[in-house]
């Protein structure tokens, strides 16, 4: 009788050819490969006009950036949750809470009185407590699977994904009802906010705002110094690699889950309350309908690209962004070789499932040699 | 009022047979230690495939209960090989479970919605009749029979067959089942297989029963209802099928609760909150038995260092 086995051992020495960037940019290439044949056979475009879309995607960095911002702020978010092992795929919902604490101050409470002044610096300084409040849902919304996780022991994974459909009704039954607004042109929809509660254009940069690349900037450093250099961050590291570890030398590992949901949230929140300032200005009904750009997806790549690691996020956001817009891009310029009813996110989707395969898989091989084996 | 119960036991037919199977089918896969967060994707997968093989098939053969059958098979057997290989690759490698889920989830809901929207186009060009699934009294009664059996098919495969016992060492300990002559990679592809057929077979009856039609992005979430079920019941058989006869009834009858006055986006959410509650709830519950708790090897990463 033949038998069949796999041997697999783990690395003792580095491959050079398994080199962090090697890894990366060779998953990107066998996943873009294996996501070509998939189209290749389910529609029939050609292998040119598949990696000449690539070649003008990447090659188009201004429509890369408001992506790319956006990728990376949540990526951030997630990156943290994933070193604590909260997995956090609910990030999407934590947006749009956001979405929902910005428009809730700007619109419809006392604070809406100080954007109707002509007083600059006081809308500045209401301007950051408005995105704050968005951070503070999105952290609330986050704190719920959390919590769940620490205490019932629940899979975080379906719970966070069911939320965030709770959140886009939550908005939608806003929208419609009691924030519905009186200048839409027959659309349900919010009214916009006040002008001086938008975020500022940076010159020469149609897509940023200066106060989305100050809030960029600090994130970026406050989660590597958070992971790097603080006690909490060393926590979380061990939430996520060794709980047991984090137990037995005398720390609550429940309250390090709860403190890595909120932060994971209150970042996801973050950029939902700056999106709305900075360049939705209002929520639409169905917001579920792709409104959102969903960001909090796809930023589960960002995180998974960057091999846990906060370092990588920024590159791996760039990476993604491109492949994002890779999507939208194929169906722009196929469209008569694409099914009509086909989404650009459908597309995004395939590239983002196969890449993050073959990356997982990519991975698995740096660390162990897998050998087959044949016995007769 | 006999004619609001035969109302109820047809409209429930369809969601009942579809949650209880696919939920059946992830307990069979979480058994054997493999965290099935991959089962929406499949769930939308096999929905779409099952749209598409459905409008081909019948394209050739005309309408009738012979394509919408072989359209079942097919996704049925299409969904069976995907979750083998999918479990066999989980345990070949040493690869973290909930990362490669998440990917193929992905990977399961754009390659849903091409393949959906690849019937889509054949349908709009050579408008092609399907026959779906009636709701009669009939069908109904076929399916409950149908559920009873492979409730206890699965029970008595796992509780009382050799087999079972092997999955649900596999699902316990793996190293050291391997240790005892079991060989890990053909249980879980097995019960990959196994419980694959049924994920899809609940996909497939989604689409060409209880909804009759595709469009894109059908099915979505409806594998985390079925999963939260599974973990509702414990992910134990013969607790699965009364737990996804109320959940199933919850999903037939949210959307009528807004006749009693609720706007559409509260009863929409009516079925989210309940999932999270009852998981919550059930997670909670001290479990006297081993037969009740989550297999030990739920989600670890399966490495048995330098043997052959």
């Amino acid at each position: 009788m033949v038998r069949v086995g796999f041997v697999v051992t783990r690395r003792t020495k580095q491959n050079i050819l398994m080199s962090t960037p090697v890894v990366i940019s060779g998953s990107l290439v066998l996943g873009l490969l294996i996501s070509y044949v998939i189209i290749w056979i389910t529609m029939g475009i050609d292998i040119i006009s598949f990696f000449g879309t690539f070649y003008q995607t990447i090659t188009s960095y201004t429509g890369l950036l408001e992506p790319f911002v956006f990728l990376a702020m949540i990526g951030t978010a997630i990156t943290i949750g994933f070193y604590g092992s909260f997995w956090n795929v609910g990030a999407e919902g934590q947006y749009v809470m956001g979405m929902l604490g910005a428009i809730f101050l700007t619109m419809f409470s006392p604070l809406n009185s100080i954007f109707t002044q002509d007083n600059v610096l006081l809308a500045t300084l209401t301007k950051v407590v408005v995105v704050i409040f968005g951070g503070v849902l999105g952290a609330f919304w986050s704190l719920i699977p959390g919590a769940l996780k620490a205490y019932a022991k629940v899979t975080e994974v379906p719970v966070l994904l069911l939320m965030n459909y709770i959140a886009y009704s939550i908005s939608d039954y806003l929208t419609a009802g009691p924030w519905k607004g009186k200048y839409t042109y027959g659309y349900i929809r919010t009214d916009q906010i006040p002008e001086s509660a938008r975020l500022t254009t940076i010159p020469g940069l149609e897509m940023l705002r200066y106060e989305v690349l100050a809030a960029i900037v600090l994130i970026t450093v406050f989660a590597y110094v958070l992971l790097e250099h603080t006690t909490l961050g060393l926590k979380i590291k061990f939430l996520g690699t060794n709980p047991v570890a984090l137990k037995s030398s005398g720390y609550d590992d429940k309250v390090v889950t709860l403190l890595t949901a909120t932060l994971s949230g209150f970042i996801a929140g973050l950029a939902g309350s700056l999106r709305l300032l900075g360049y939705d200005f209002r929520l639409p009904y169905n917001i579920g309908d792709g409104k959102t750009g969903f960001y909090g997806y796809t930023a589960i790549l960002v995180a998974w690209l960057s091999f846990r690691n906060i370092r990588y996020v920024l590159i791996s956001a760039l990476i993604v962004a491109s492949l994002n817009s890779f999507g939208y891009r194929m169906q722009m310029l196929l469209k008569g070789l694409l099914p009509p009813g086909l989404s650009a996110y459908a597309i995004s989707l395939v590239l983002i499932g196969v890449t993050l395969v073959v990356y997982t898989i990519v991975r698995v091989l740096k660390e162990y040699s897998i050998k087959l084996v044949i016995k007769t | 009022m006999m004619e609001i119960l035969s109302w109820f036991i047809t409209a429930l037919a369809p969601a009942y047979i579809v949650y209880t199977l696919t939920s059946l089918g992830n307990l069979l896969i979480e058994r054997s230690g493999i965290l099935n967060i991959a089962i929406d994707g499949f769930f939308v997968l096999s929905s779409a495939m099952s749209y598409t093989y459905a409008i081909l098939i019948s394209q050739y053969l005309g309408p009738g209960e012979l394509p919408t059958f072989l359209s079942i098979a097919l996704t049925v057997l299409s969904i069976a090989l995907m979750y083998s290989i999918f479990t066999s690759l989980i345990t070949v490698l040493p690869v973290s479970q909930g990362a490669i889920g998440l990917s193929f989830m992905f990977a399961g809901y754009g390659l849903g919605a091409i393949v959906g929207n690849i019937g889509r186009l054949v349908f709009s060009i050579h408008r092609v009749r399907v026959d779906y699934i009636g709701m009669t009294i009939e069908s109904s009664v076929l399916a409950y029979i149908f559920i009873a059996i492979v409730v206890t098919f699965i029970h008595v495969l796992l509780y009382r067959l050799k087999l079972g016992v092997f999955i649900r060492a596999v699902g316990e300990d793996p190293r050291v089942a391997s240790q005892v002559g079991v060989n890990v990679t053909y249980i879980r592809f097995l019960s990959g297989l196994l419980g694959g057929s049924l994920i899809g077979l609940g996909g497939a009856l989604f689409t060409l029963w209880r909804i009759g039609g595709w469009s894109q992005g059908q099915g979505l979430n409806h594998g985390w209802f079925a999963y939260a079920i599974s973990i509702a019941g414990w992910r134990f058989p013969l607790l699965v099928a009364p737990i996804s006869a109320f959940f199933s009834s919850l999903y037939v009858l949210s959307p009528h609760l807004q006749s009693i006055g609720l706007p559409v986006e509260v009863s929409t959410i009516v079925p989210y909150i309940t999932s999270i509650t009852i998981m919550a709830l059930v997670s909670a519950i001290p479990k006297r038995s081993r037969v009740f708790t989550d297999p030990k090897a739920l989600g670890r990463e399966f490495f048995r260092e330098e043997r052959a």
